[in-house]
């Protein structure tokens, strides 16, 4: 009699197992340039981020200035059959000349480049992430005349770390503020929706910023 | 003998007697500990009486040494032996892993903000000081009830506990200090204590850019002997309110404040007096009362809730009453509004306030929280309050080097910007927008008429248009008055050519129903009750609820029927003003009066923009080193409820420097500048190094779908360890995260200063070196013991 409670109870203390899960896309660490300052080709590699294997990066020609702003220091293509998403990666350098453009603006931009936007789909919502704080923009709409989607960061150092864009040292804080643009077709886009999210989640500087306090 | 007295005591040791003895007295530690955290509510003393005590460290080991001896008494060891000896094993590894954790296990809290890393862990509950040049930082573990001497040779400084208090409140001075109020780059002021029954006098003149200031300073405390910023006192702070900040707001808004009134009606009523001597008295004035209120709305929680004067005026003549706001704040600022129903709409005084200076007025009341008040010369007020638990902003000069201030920004312009400036501006707005939409659209006809009268004698129509307006305004008639008017006017009134000749003969009409109207207006008559009893046709039509909009309808009326009324035949050329008056019947009829040249204002802080001088202004900002106070209070007596102090003395060379801090538990909070800013320090717990990086990549509160009430926190972690790939990791309030050599990190909370702001998370951690070693095993071991005890029970029986 004991033995046998002693046998139903270890099989019950050792019979539970719970379900495998979901196997993970391979994902793998990737580093990225800023933009490079003044007349230098030089570009300093100061950011990474986790990327899916299966997306395709386009860097832009090495030989050739990507100091103007409208040009991405990246992008990535995500294929899926016969439809593209395309991520585009921007840094937006702060000096005396150009001052930085609120987050708010950079979202409103994004709002007016759609021919026609739907109201019920469009949200943007406060976030911070990696020591930067910014919005982020979801929307969708008629872009180009096709059904479009889009997520949009835009991320600028946190208030609490722009004390180091004065110093001299940390000149490369100076162009951190940067912003992710994700577009592609509706569907497309809610299918890789949180393989982009956890991208734009894990993008931050390569170096840790120091502690506030 | 000897060996006899030796086997008696291994038996004891080994005895049921010294295991019941241990265990009554385990029991007698529950009973202790529980009995103290009852009546203390402190699981700290409780535990330091109890777990943490050398006794009961001592009981443990006498436990280990009863088991230990217990399954030696067996000797020699049979196979029947087997399950007991497994099972005094198993309890063996499991009392000499508890004992190894308590010496050398880890138990505190990261520190962590999104975007950095941290490996110093914080150990709660411990002592150091943390002192930081510009070269580094080092954390030297401290006892603050000694006062022994610590070196730092690589400093070349030393320092001594010169004296520990258990329990101090903490008191953030910002503007007051004590008996002096200090503003960064003047003489320090006295602060007099002020009560309700003492005049303000001794007043202080400051230059502060353009602006002449004059400062008081009150204190609402009895502050005992104030010790300076940094040095511990004895004695308690016995708080007296002697005052009330409402009152002592009032009288500092009274002081030199003269109020100016003048009669839109009669240019011979006019007065100008202290706003004191006319507050509240009835004053004959303009061939009536005039009773004057002041409410500042002060709470030294809100600030300024809506301060203003009113100014009530009633005929002697009439029942004709009349209310004027004067708004003290905002954008709303110095205009008279109306706010009783009359048909102009606009205020029949010119009402305005005037103090030689501006004043500023330190105060701090009876919480200890100080206010920085400041009156203009034109009676608006403005209050920042400094709250003594915590400011909302701060200075910092060369990160804490060079010391804190506070500051405040004193949002008055050097220049005029009273309710004629303000008035001023508001028209040169209004001739913009009228220029803007004379270009862009079409205008109402008797618009059309006036711009085209401008256009033929070649004057600027908007601007003709705005004084027109503003004629008409400061005359307080239904239509424009009989009264002298600017060439320009005279010139564009001149070229006025009528449309048709129905227009001009309605407006005439508009001109005899006006000079009808104007008696029992000027009387305060109800207006609906006199058009009924002087039988006017079109009452059905008049829903109006307000009498300036009743007299557009009215004349809206008329124009509608002009044509049924019979022909007024004017041979003779009018005159300007007869020209001027039926103009602005004409603009009557289309809903334009002076009533437009109010402009649309927004519920906000007053801008100055307007004001063309405001390009070359700067607003003034005043500061005031930050520095902190400490009281010593009886010491609670929950532990975890005190807030301890230590006096150091810091010696470099020559120089020696004494300074107060508070123990900042968490770790983090203002380093004090020493030694002439080559040193910050900080009373804080010790910290230790622990193997692992942690750094924060995004920190977040979940919500309940479509709410803002969080269920969940959840923070994205890299852990790295030493030539190891960082490994990715969620930590969230029910999700650990254990590294393979037994770090476990628990999330414990969360903050951000505001809601975008940057968040920090609070990760405990916990490290158990004997866990996987000798506990966990121990528990098994002592589980397969049992086990075989219930096994061999029965064979033995056999």
């Amino acid at each position: 009699m004991h033995r046998n409670t002693l046998f139903l109870s270890l099989v019950l203390l050792f019979g539970c197992s719970t379900s495998p899960s979901a196997p993970e896309q391979p994902r793998v660490w990737q580093e990225l340039a800023a933009r490079n300052l003044g007349d230098s080709l030089e570009r300093p590699l100061i950011y990474r981020a986790i990327v899916p294997e299966h997306w395709k990066r386009k860097n832009p020609d090495p030989s050739l200035s990507i100091k103007d702003t409208t040009k991405p220091i990246a992008e990535f293509l995500i294929y899926d059959g016969e439809e593209i998403i395309r991520l585009t990666l921007h840094t937006f350098p702060i000096s005396e000349a150009h001052p930085r453009v609120s987050a708010k603006a950079q979202i409103n931009r994004w709002k007016e480049q759609f021919d026609e936007l739907d109201p019920l789909t469009t949200r943007f919502i406060k976030e911070t992430h990696g020591g930067f704080s910014g919005l982020f923009l979801e929307a969708s709409g008629l872009f180009q005349g096709k059904a479009t989607s889009l997520f949009g960061w835009s991320m600028q150092l946190a208030p609490e770390y722009t004390r180091l864009l004065d110093k001299g040292n940390k000149a490369e804080y100076k162009m951190a503020d940067y912003t992710i643009k994700a577009l592609g077709p509706n569907n497309l886009m809610q299918k890789h929706r949180q393989e982009i999210m956890r991208f734009a989640h894990s993008f931050e500087l390569i170096d840790e910023l120091p502690a506030p306090c | 003998m000897l060996m006899k007295w030796v086997k008696r005591i291994f038996q004891f040791l080994g005895s049921i007697y010294l295991a019941i003895i241990l265990i009554a007295a385990a029991a007698l530690f529950v009973i202790i500990g529980t009995f103290i955290e009852s009546s203390t509510d402190s699981h700290l003393l409780a535990a330091q009486w109890t777990y943490h005590s050398w006794l009961f460290a001592l009981l443990l080991c006498l436990f280990f040494v009863n088991i230990l001896f217990a399954a030696l008494r067996r000797w020699p060891f049979k196979v029947r032996h087997t399950p007991f000896l497994i099972t005094h094993f198993g309890l063996l590894m499991i009392i000499g892993g508890t004992i190894i954790k308590n010496r050398m296990g880890l138990q505190g809290h990261l520190n962590v903000w999104e975007g950095s890393g941290n490996q110093q862990l914080i150990l709660p509950h411990t002592h150091a000081l943390h002192i930081e040049s510009k070269a580094g930082a080092t954390n030297l573990p401290i006892n603050p009830e000694e006062s022994n001497e610590f070196h730092q040779p690589n400093l070349n400084l030393a320092f001594k506990v010169v004296h520990y208090c258990p329990h101090v409140k903490e008191k953030v001075e910002t503007w007051i200090k004590g008996a002096y109020a200090y503003l960064s780059g003047y003489e320090p002021i006295r602060v007099i204590h002020w009560d309700d029954k003492t005049p303000l006098t001794g007043f202080k003149q400051l230059n502060l850019g353009d602006e002449v200031i004059a400062v008081k300073t009150a204190s609402f405390t009895s502050s005992g002997r104030i010790s300076g910023s940094r040095k511990l006192t004895d004695e308690m702070n016995e708080a007296v309110n002697t005052g009330q900040m409402q009152e002592l707001i009032r009288k500092g808004y009274l002081h030199n404040l003269s109020i100016s009134i003048s009669s839109k009606l009669n240019p011979e009523a006019s007065l100008q007096k202290p706003l004191e001597e006319v507050i509240d008295h009835q004053i004959p004035f303009d061939d009536g009362i005039l009773m004057v209120a002041l409410s500042l709305g002060y709470s030294p929680i809100e600030g300024f809730n809506s301060p203003s004067i009113d100014v009530q005026w009633q005929s002697n003549q009439s029942k004709l009453i009349e209310t004027t706001q004067i708004s003290l704040q905002g954008s709303r600022s110095l205009y008279n509004m109306v706010q009783n129903d009359t048909c102009l709409g606009i205020s029949r005084f010119d009402i305005d306030l005037y103090r030689p200076s501006s004043l500023l007025l330190l105060a701090e009341d009876e919480q200890e929280d100080q206010h920085l008040i400041a009156f203009d010369r034109h009676g608006r007020v403005h209050v920042e309050t400094f709250r003594h638990s915590g400011l909302q902003s701060l200075l910092v000069y060369d990160q804490g080097f060079g010391g804190y201030a506070v500051q405040a920004k004193l949002p008055y312009p050097p220049f005029p910007t009273g309710r004629k400036e303000k008035e001023l501006a508001d028209q040169r707005i209004m001739i913009d927008q009228i220029r803007y939409a004379a270009a862009s659209s079409t205008l109402a006809p008797p618009l059309n008429l006036f711009k085209q009268a401008c256009e033929e004698a070649e004057i600027d129509f908007a601007e003709t248009f705005v004084e027109f307006l503003s004629v008409w305004q400061q005359s307080y008639q239904l239509l424009f008055p009989q009264c002298e008017v600017k060439p320009a006017l005279a010139e564009a009134l001149s070229h006025v050519k009528w449309p048709s000749i129905e227009d001009r003969e309605a407006c005439q009409w508009i001109c005899l129903l006006f000079a009808q109207l104007e008696r029992p207006i000027r009387a305060g008559e109800d207006l609906l009750e006199f058009l009924k009893e002087n039988r006017w046709p079109l009452l059905e039509g008049i829903t109006a609820n307000n009498s300036a909009e009743m007299l557009t309808l009215l004349s809206q009326q008329i124009f509608s029927i002009s044509s049924q009324l019979p022909p007024m035949h004017i041979e003779r050329t009018l005159s300007l003003l007869e020209q001027a008056k039926l103009l602005s019947a004409y603009f009557k009829a289309y809903g334009i009066d002076p009533r437009i040249l109010q402009l649309p204002i927004e519920e906000e802080e007053e801008s100055y923009k307007k004001f063309e001088s405001s390009r070359e202004w700067a607003a003034a900002f005043l500061e005031t080193p930050l520095t902190i106070r400490y009281t010593p209070l009886t010491p609670p007596k929950k532990l975890e409820d005190r807030h301890p102090c230590i006096l150091l003395e810091f010696r470099q060379g020559t120089q020696i420097e004494k300074i107060a801090l508070a123990y900042q538990p968490a770790g983090f909070g203002l380093k004090q500048p020493i030694l002439k800013g080559q040193y910050i320090v900080r009373y804080q717990p010790q910290t230790v190094e622990i193997p692992c990086r942690i750094r924060l990549r995004q920190a977040r509160q979940i919500h309940y779908p479509h709410s803002h009430q969080p269920y969940s926190y959840e923070s994205d972690i890299l852990i790295a360890q030493q030539d190891e790939p960082p490994v990715e990791k969620t930590l969230s309030m029910n999700h650990v995260h254990e590294t393979w050599d037994g770090y476990r990190f628990y999330l414990a909370g969360m903050q951000s200063s505001t809601d975008e702001g940057l968040k920090r998370v609070q990760i405990v951690v916990n490290h158990d070196p004997a866990k996987y070693l000798l506990t966990y095993p121990g528990a098994l071991i002592v589980f397969l013991g049992i086990i075989l005890l219930f096994w061999a029970r029965p064979s033995r029986r056999k």
